[in-house]
């Protein structure tokens, strides 16, 4: 199965969602500045490359882990996204699912992020950001394992918030 | 292979270039008076109407969305190649080039929720103006659907 982190950027919560997932940052302890900082495509996608899927591993499971940026649109997108699986025959529940990270957002990763990588004032942005991110790094665990919970027992809809 | 007619906000340009790419006789005045062109709502955007299938057997679809409109595309086929479906089976037409400024008009009216007389010429006008545009877009699509062909059949 395929598993699509998905927030605004593409470049923040998603990735460290990702990355929990793939088991890289740890589940029992809040990671430091720089361990978040130095994960691939932490902060680093510019506004060129929202709405690319990027690939960051597979779990222990074999579900392949990936993060993608829907930009403001994403009612829109699944829209269009459900009626194109339809005309090619996939059925999404067994090949994918599309979880939403923005649920998880608060005021310091969304400040941080438009600071980052909007502004382009990445000291300070990826500052807010990961703190932000450390805040409610305990949100993130349990979101990692309630996605985990619902791909095991089969469960999982296509888009999860 | 399927084919998607797409623009931002309303489904007046990309509706065109799908009937134009699935019948070429199709005319402005039968475009017009299909009843859905101006009945707006957000409802439309992001959603895939079936237009008919053309001569080299593609599926033609057209789409409105409200913005942001490269990333979604990007997003799509981004996925999809992932689940095993290659690239060049699907395509995404922008048809926004083809916009004049009585479309852009029209559209701006349909936005106030103004849908009068008024608004209708504006799309009147503006279709007629863009329709060259739109053959010519569709015959674009037409002749890299036929270059697609001959190179798998190359190959």
């Amino acid at each position: 199965m395929k598993i699509f982190y998905c927030c605004y950027g593409g470049t923040h919560s998603s990735v460290v969602l990702a990355w929990i997932h793939v088991g890289r940052l740890p589940i029992d302890r809040i990671p430091s500045y720089f361990e978040i900082t130095k994960l691939p495509y932490y902060d680093r996608i510019g506004q060129n490359r929202i709405g690319v899927p990027c690939y960051i591993g597979n779990d222990d499971i074999g579900n392949e882990i990936f993060v993608i940026g829907l930009g403001s649109q994403k009612r829109i997108f699944l829209n269009a996204f459900q009626g194109l699986l339809k005309i090619i025959n996939i059925n999404p529940n067994k090949e994918l699912i599309i979880v939403n990270s923005l649920s998880q957002l608060n005021c310091f990763i969304r400040i941080g992020g438009f600071i980052s990588r909007r502004l382009g004032l990445v000291a300070v942005g990826r500052l807010l950001t990961v703190w932000g991110i450390q805040i409610r790094y305990q949100e993130f665990i349990r979101m990692v394992k309630d996605v985990k919970y619902l791909v095991q027992k089969g469960k999982a809809p296509l888009v999860l918030n | 292979m399927i084919i998607v007619y797409h623009s931002y906000y309303n489904i007046c340009l990309p509706f065109t270039a799908a009937s134009i790419h699935c019948d070429n006789t199709t005319k402005v005045a039968r475009i017009i008076s299909c009843p859905f062109l101006l009945d707006f709502d957000c409802y439309i955007w992001g959603k895939l109407f079936f237009t008919g299938i053309d001569s080299f057997g593609n599926k033609i679809y057209f789409m409105a969305y409200n913005k942001a409109g490269s990333i979604f595309i990007r997003a799509i086929i981004g996925i999809i190649s992932y689940l095993g479906i290659e690239k060049d089976q699907l395509i995404f037409i922008d048809t926004l080039r083809c916009a004049n400024y009585y479309l852009n008009i029209g559209n701006f009216l349909l936005r106030m929720k103004l849908v009068n007389n008024l608004t209708k010429t504006f799309f009147n006008k503006g279709l007629n103006l863009a329709f060259q545009e739109i053959s010519l877009l569709v015959e674009e699509t037409l002749l890299q659907l036929e270059g697609m062909k001959e190179s798998r059949r190359s190959k």
